[in-house]
């Protein structure tokens, strides 16, 4: 493998799987395909009405097992695309499909039934938990509407979920409210929440970036072993390259609602073909000494 | 541990350890206790009929009338204490209603937003800016079945709704949009459950410390309107003992308690629900639980 050393050696031990097979492995078939997707908002300043372009056709594939890197600066449309992968928003043109269905106009039960193969991991731990309901209730919630199940059912699979996560024993945080957990506790509650639906495709949006700096990497490895183990798709959502880079098999750079560049991490990386990712790029905080990429 | 762990918790006993705890709140339902106590065993404790007017009229506080008796002869401490009865049940039914045409309204109107919400507000405002008291004397004496305690009652709390409506409203708005309300729905939550178990619960404190000021404040209403001689005079309750001291001139004859003690009772019953709103702050707020 010609690669040059990484940045950090020991973060990079976990990660060379996904970032090292990218290029050989084929890729297996597309889980969800997104295809031209455009979100215009309309706001009125005074009289005047003021289109707003915050997507103008993004296309993807996210496949099972594989991490989809979506990278740009705040305000470039990224959270707009997740929010349109959910149904959250509707998009303005374009389609989602889900193993060839339709599912960019999904409404009521069906919407609903959707949401059980698409999950969300939230930016803020602090504000994706109610903070009047414990552990235990908030992950408890997608298996009662999902799953269907209730009672020891219910709370022995809450168990399971949050010793999946790393918060073992899992019987010591169900009944925990939010406040009596610390950031990266709570992001780990979130992350079993996502899971709880058994769902095909998780979207993580900035799961990191509002966590202190010392759990990163532990919240990072989570959600690689997670794809791994569960064949799931990721779609990744940050502004950080450098987390994108050990995490992601495939990267796609947007700016101002357009992709400027896609294609497997490894060579977005090393040979960037637009001049905003190299900006991106050279904003990676390299410690002197380190020899670069 | 492991065994009461794996057991969900019982949820009733905890907010009234967290209230319990409050030494403001535990004061405030210590008084209102008393005050309900009084209402309940008022025919136990009173030491006469308060319709029994065979007293002599105008009789100074005494062993055997604590307060003394009003002109006609009733006896003041016990029209007091059965007045009790009174101001807590007109207090409590009208605050409840009150309450819950604003949490109807104002939850409504927040949540789903749009053409609903202007209408629902510009309702709200014009009961706002309508002068309470005026309308609240313009409905008692036209409204069929005038005098009638429901009527009283009907009267406050379609005069009591509209401020406690814009409040929930405006809760509602800054809650719907966090993070956990859409992650209740990715959790495949309906409408009904996300505005009744996901966002009510951080409401709590709104909607109690709004459910105890509107029984304040229909107990004052109650209170008021009997004083100015609207609703039946007949009625024993602390209002119509103003009234009648009033109307008997009490003051210039020197019968202070005629005015003192209805007047003390209503401060006090409206005192301890104020400290009882103190500790429900704590229930919606978990950071100020941690004893």
């Amino acid at each position: 493998m010609p690669d040059a050393a990484p940045p950090f050696p020991e973060v990079m031990a976990w990660a060379s799987g996904p970032a090292g097979s990218a290029e050989g492995a084929a890729a297996p078939s597309p889980l969800l395909v997104a295809d031209g997707l455009v979100k215009t908002y309309t706001r009125r300043r005074g009289l005047r009405r003021e289109e707003v372009h915050a997507v103008r056709g993004v296309s993807f594939a996210l496949a099972p097992g594989r991490v989809q890197a979506l990278v740009g600066q705040s305000g470039s449309g990224k959270s707009t695309v997740a929010k349109m992968l959910t149904g959250t928003e509707r998009p303005t043109a374009g389609t989602v499909t889900l193993e060839g269905r339709d599912v960019t106009h999904l409404r009521g039960a069906e919407l609903r039934a959707y949401r059980s193969q698409v999950q969300m991991v939230f930016q803020d731990p602090f504000a994706a938990l109610n903070p009047t309901k414990s552990v235990g209730a908030s992950v408890g919630r997608p298996l009662r509407n999902h799953l269907g199940l209730s009672g020891d059912a219910l709370r022995e699979r809450v168990v399971a979920l949050l010793d999946g996560v790393g918060l073992s024993p899992g019987s010591l945080y169900v009944d925990k409210l939010p406040h009596q957990l610390s950031g990266g506790q709570r992001q780990r509650v979130v992350i079993a929440r996502a899971l709880a639906p058994r769902p095909r495709l998780l979207i993580a949006d900035e799961p990191i970036s509002m966590l202190d700096v010392s759990i990163r990497a532990e919240i990072l490895e989570l959600l690689a072993t997670t794809v791994q183990e569960r064949d799931v798709a990721m779609l990744y959502i940050t502004h950080d390259l450098l987390s994108a880079r050990l995490l992601a098999d495939d990267l796609m750079v947007m700016r101002d609602g357009a992709v400027v560049e896609q294609g497997p991490t490894v060579r977005v990386v090393r040979e960037p073909e637009h001049a905003y990712t190299e900006t991106l790029l050279a904003a990676v905080p390299r410690p002197p000494g380190v020899v670069a990429r | 541990m492991t065994a009461a762990a794996l057991r969900p918790r019982a949820r009733a006993p905890q907010w009234f350890t967290i209230l319990w705890r409050n030494k403001k709140a535990r004061f405030g339902m210590l008084l209102l206790l008393a005050f309900v106590l009084l209402a309940l065993l008022a025919p136990v404790i009173a030491p006469y009929d308060p319709r029994d007017r065979s007293f002599a009229g105008g009789l100074p506080p005494s062993a055997a009338h604590w307060f003394g008796t009003t002109g006609k002869g009733y006896d003041v401490a016990s029209q007091a204490i059965f007045g009790a009865r009174t101001s807590l049940v007109i207090g409590l039914v009208a605050g409840a209603i009150a309450t819950a045409i604003s949490l109807l309204v104002g939850m409504t109107a927040g949540y789903l937003g749009g053409m609903v919400d202007e209408v629902l507000s510009f309702a709200t405002n014009l009961a706002l800016v309508v002068p309470a008291l005026p309308l609240m004397i313009t409905l008692a004496a036209y409204v069929p079945g005038g005098g009638s305690e429901w009527m009283v009652i009907i009267v406050i709390s379609i005069t009591g709704w509209a401020g406690a409506a814009r409040l929930k409203r405006a809760q509602i708005l800054t809650l719907r949009n966090r993070e956990y309300i859409q992650a209740a729905r990715m959790a495949g939550d309906g409408t009904f459950h996300v505005i009744f178990r996901e966002i009510a619960p951080n409401m709590t404190s709104l909607i109690v410390v709004g459910f105890i000021g509107a029984v304040g404040g229909a107990i004052g209403a109650e209170a008021g309107l009997a004083f100015l001689g609207i609703g039946n005079p007949d009625t024993i309750s602390w209002g119509t003992m103003l009234y009648w001291a009033n109307t008997d001139g009490a003051l210039l004859t020197g019968a202070f308690a005629r005015l003192v003690v209805p007047g003390l009772l209503l401060a006090l019953l409206t005192t301890a629900l104020t400290f009882v709103n103190f500790g429900v702050d704590a229930l919606s707020n978990p950071h100020l639980r941690e004893p």
